[in-house]
């Protein structure tokens, strides 16, 4: 009896939903530890597992957040020589729309590598132009703050 | 009274490790806050610029020119696709000096 109180209330304890940016950090973190054994699989279990668990709302941090995860889930996939899985990721983060930002530029660079593993050379030039055009503009605002 | 007891000690025990959680994230928020603050203040005070985020985004700009160069090698010859790998490579070399300029060594 003491044993079933003390399950149930332990689960109670830990079934509280923690913060979801805590669970993303914790989930890269551990994707990282994964991927540096050799677990490949492992680690893209555990992003789509963060992309599966993301909240409805949340704002710019639930966009950059998923935009990251869908990104190195994106660039596995091109490890992988997936280059559909790669093209479904990159485009997933790009429907969340956002600044031109690193994050965005990220998921345009792994889109172009995907449209280039397609052989579809004027679709990936045109996205690493944009890709390159974010960069730029992000490097005038680093080096001439206003 | 035991049972209450071991009730008791659980339930302590469970909103002690929560509030540990919440006070470890209210400490990060904050740090991130300060950090934020401290940002918006350098660049209001003309502080110098984040100098390996400069690097990284030069960096950036030079292996995306590269590989639009090498995408257009591999096509046809065409004078337009010729054109994006000489612009390309035109900002990669503008990047670079933007990013001395900004950042001497």
């Amino acid at each position: 009896m003491k044993r079933l109180l003390a399950l149930v209330l332990l689960f109670a304890c830990s079934s509280r939903r923690p913060d979801w940016a805590v669970t993303v950090a914790q989930g890269h973190s551990e994707a990282d530890h994964l991927l540096d054994s050799g677990n490949r699989a492992g680690a893209r279990a555990v992003l789509e597992a963060i992309v599966a668990g993301a909240p409805d709302t949340g704002g710019e941090t639930r966009r950059v957040l998923l935009q990251d995860t869908l990104f190195r889930l994106a660039r596995l996939a091109l490890d992988e020589h997936d280059a559909a899985a790669a093209a479904r990721h990159a485009d997933a983060g790009l429907a969340l729309g956002g600044e031109d930002d690193l994050f965005v530029a990220n998921l345009l660079v792994v889109r172009g590598a995907a449209h280039e593993a397609r052989g579809e050379s004027a679709l990936a030039l045109d996205v690493y132009q944009r890709a390159l055009r974010i960069n730029e503009a992000l490097l005038q605002k680093t080096v001439s703050p206003p | 009274m035991k049972k209450l007891l071991t009730l008791s000690i659980f339930l302590s025990a469970c909103a002690t490790s929560q509030l540990h959680h919440e006070n470890e994230l209210a400490a990060d928020r904050q740090e991130l806050a300060r950090l934020e603050a401290e940002l918006l203040t350098a660049r209001a005070d003309g502080r110098p610029v984040d100098c390996p985020r400069a690097t990284q985004l030069g960096d950036n700009i030079c292996r995306l020119s590269e590989r639009i160069c090498a995408l257009v090698e591999r096509l046809p010859p065409d004078p337009a696709n010729t054109a994006q790998c000489t612009d390309a490579r035109t900002r990669c070399a503008a990047a670079r000096e933007r990013v001395k300029a900004s950042c001497p060594k």
